[in-house]
């Protein structure tokens, strides 16, 4: 965490990453959020991990990867436990994306995938809320917010279980990549 | 000093980060780490608290720009919740008419059908480092306070100090409730 709070060139918000055709796809949360279970059921789907913990933007709004072994919580004991992203069969970024979709859910049994887009300014307030320097930096970081969140779209929903979830979401990518004229997306 | 009757008060202008986003505006409070979101019509309202608009002008603003009754209460009231989150220069605004206490009030007297128009500010305090971070893993190394061994007394302190076990790992106290333990 101290890296996270003192790195001057980037800013680390807490928030799950995978790629997805070239563009990064922010689960922002805190602890038992469901964020690394999410992050899991995508690498799972063929999403390129980057994180299960910090979303790592450079000033120009990019997110660079994080891909240390992801954290799973054991749901009994609430201890975690590594799991090597080999075990998925997934793969971890290497390059910085720019963001292409940010998700604001939380993790409440039984609930249906129900999304609501957010405006460009209560999208920022969710990352702000789980952006770790922004007390020490708060200009750099404002601005860095502002930067990722260009016309990036940001969905708040409740979610069931993963694997729901990701089917939802990869619908909604496809959809988003159809009617764009951008190849990235 | 208060503003002019008839005026807009002005706004605050020092110790602020504001960021536009597209026509919204997220503001952050430098000296009490609030970040507040301003949706359109209080970014209307809160960009012309200059102290020389009228506010009649930005009465009649709101009633175009949004479909707002061309009410004083509904300018009383974006401006009372700017004064309360503190983004007025002036310590209080004093209202000037005879106002609608809370929204819900407001929406009965002006018989609105919906409320997403009307001015709105919401507002989160930042999150110290400690908060927008994951539970540590067992392998937690704090020096002196764990001697980098793994805690045994789950939700117990870690020796004399007010840091407890949590997850096998000695944490904050404010992290360690954040967590469950």
């Amino acid at each position: 965490m101290f890296v996270a709070m003192m790195t001057p060139s980037r800013l680390f918000v807490h928030a799950g990453v995978v790629g997805w055709r070239g563009r990064a796809i922010l689960f922002p949360g805190r602890s038992f959020s469901g964020k690394t279970t999410l992050v899991a059921a995508m690498v799972r789907a063929g999403a390129v991990y980057y994180s299960d913990e910090y979303a790592i933007l450079d000033a120009r709004g990019r997110v660079h990867p994080f891909a240390r072994p992801l954290q799973v919580r054991d749901s009994g004991t609430r201890s975690l436990r590594k799991v090597p992203l080999e075990s998925l069969g997934g793969r971890a970024g290497q390059k910085p994306l720019p963001v292409g979709l940010v998700v604001s859910s939380r993790y409440e049994p039984g609930k249906r995938w129900r999304p609501r887009r957010l405006s460009p300014a209560q999208g920022m307030m969710r990352l702000l809320a789980n952006t770790v320097a922004v007390r020490l930096r708060p200009h750099f970081a404002l601005s860095t917010l502002a930067k990722t969140m260009d016309k990036v779209p940001v969905i708040q929903t409740p979610r069931g279980e993963a694997a729901d979830a990701v089917r939802s979401i990869v619908t909604e990518l496809e959809n988003r990549r159809a009617n764009s004229a951008d190849p990235g997306m | 000093m208060g503003a002019k009757k008839g005026l807009m008060p002005k706004a605050r202008t020092e110790d602020l980060e504001v960021q536009e986003l597209g026509d919204e505006l997220l503001v952050y409070d430098l000296q009490n780490h609030r970040a507040h979101r301003l949706n359109l019509a209080a970014a209307l309202v809160w960009r012309h608290c200059d102290g020389k608009t009228s506010m009649a002008r930005v009465a009649e603003l709101l009633k175009r720009g949004f479909g707002l009754p061309a009410n004083p209460l509904v300018l009383d009231f974006a401006l009372r919740t700017l004064s309360k989150k503190r983004l007025l220069s002036e310590a209080r605004y004093r209202s000037r008419s005879k106002a609608a206490g809370s929204r819900r009030e407001l929406i009965k007297k002006l018989g609105l059908l919906t409320t997403a128009l009307l001015p709105a500010v919401s507002s989160l305090v930042a999150p110290p480092p400690a908060y927008a971070q994951s539970c540590l893993p067992p392998t937690a190394c704090v020096a002196g306070v764990n001697d980098c061994a793994p805690c045994q007394n789950p939700g117990g302190n870690c020796g004399n100090s007010p840091w407890r076990c949590c997850n096998g790992a000695c944490v904050p106290p404010g992290q360690a409730v954040q967590c469950g333990c």
